[in-house]
């Protein structure tokens, strides 16, 4: 089992795409993906065309079956509402609570990836996605705020790092919202080429499409699977960046590294 | 001095970023040489049909329609200089005072762009 963490602490560049695109994808590859939501705005459900579950407090507080089918091939869910709050609510003071959704993760090894939509902000999900990930990628929308957001992800895990505490292995930065035509979008990228080298994967296109499949209940994949999204933009007649090839260096890294 | 050491990227995002550079450069051209670079641009008239079956080319090559014409006619030229390519079958008498001939598609051209739809839509 290799569990990957979609982690930012700014809110607004694209978490839930590419948490549900990712896990959908890999389903649609082959593999047995449980998708989790660690969101208490429970978006997941929304863009699944799911109804919001407190399935994030039952996995980690009642021990009851928490998992539900997405009603897609080999993806199943745990959905997260409102109940999520009061889940970390009952964390605040407990000892040890780093550790709550990596052992509550553990009766899960049946799949073969778990992917984890992270809440933006600092909160203690993002410390327990740190301490249960293998790995984890940092979405960034390509404006100045979110690459700030993605250099506070870092000093989080290097807390947890001073603290003694095991976490995820940072795996890059996922630029996203990616316009070929602006000179704000092309700075920014050359900016994080810059800081990240090797670690700034391809990036995601801006597309319309992507705001509109959540709408119709739909993932990318079945929403539009042609879209640039997906498929990228052709640069030097090849196709350059979208989830596609993000698939294929994720199958790398995995590949690479494995899990725990 | 010693040269700066170049930051190792994904080749994608390498690619992406030469892009970049490029459209800047083009930004950064004066008014003349714009105007000296788009010197080679010039307007024909089409057949709409050949128009259609260049389009369908484009997409189905995933390149732009400028490309597909510049390799088609090259490779085409290339036929007519070596004598494979005649237009006596396709000469008509021009009423224009300007030109003798007027140059008429072959017969099967309808044909032709129902093929490459048909293939264009596997």
């Amino acid at each position: 089992m290799y569990t990957l963490a979609l982690i930012n602490q700014k809110g607004g560049v694209g978490k839930t795409t590419s948490a549900v695109t990712i896990a959908h994808g890999l389903a649609i590859a082959g593999a047995q993906v449980l998708l989790v939501d660690l969101d208490a705005q429970g978006n997941v459900a929304d863009v699944l065309g799911l109804e919001k579950r407190g399935d994030l407090y039952r996995l980690l507080f009642e021990r009851a079956p928490a998992v539900r089918s997405s009603g897609r091939e080999r993806l199943e869910v745990v959905l997260g509402d409102h109940s999520s709050m009061e889940a970390q609510e009952r964390l605040v003071g407990r000892s040890f609570r780093e550790y709550v959704l990596r052992d509550a993760l553990k009766q899960y090894d049946c799949y073969d990836v778990v992917v984890l939509d992270v809440a933006p902000g600092v909160d203690i999900f993002q410390m327990c996605a740190l301490v249960a990930c293998d790995g984890f990628l940092v979405p960034v929308a390509l404006d100045y705020l979110a690459a700030v957001g993605a250099r506070d992800v870092l000093t989080s895990a290097a807390r947890l790092s001073q603290l003694g505490q095991e976490y995820g292995t940072f795996l890059g930065i996922l630029p996203t919202f990616w316009e070929r035509t602006t000179k704000e979008s092309a700075e920014q990228l050359q900016i994080l080429v810059e800081q990240f080298g090797k670690m700034s994967w391809p990036p995601i296109p801006l597309d319309v499409k992507a705001r509109e499949a959540p709408a119709y209940g739909k993932t990318l994949w079945e929403y539009a699977p042609d879209c640039r999204a997906l498929c990228g933009v052709v640069i030097e007649n090849q196709r350059r960046g979208g989830y596609r090839q993000v698939l294929v260096r994720l199958g790398q890294e995995i590949g690479n590294k494995g899990g725990r | 001095m010693a040269e700066r050491q170049k930051v190792i990227v994904d080749p994608a995002v390498d690619a992406i970023l030469r892009d970049n550079n490029r459209r800047k450069q083009r930004r950064g051209m004066t008014q003349e040489q714009r105007k000296q670079a788009i010197r080679h641009r010039v307007t024909f008239e089409l057949d709409p049909r050949v128009a259609q079956m260049i389009e369908v080319i484009s997409k189905a090559e995933e390149c732009s329609p400028a490309s597909v014409v510049n390799l088609l006619v090259a490779r085409v030229i290339r036929q007519y200089v070596s004598g494979e390519i005649s237009f006596e079958d396709h000469r008509r008498v021009s009423r224009s005072p300007r030109y003798d001939w007027v140059i008429v598609l072959p017969e099967d051209v309808d044909s032709l762009v129902n093929e490459l739809e048909k293939r264009g839509q596997k």
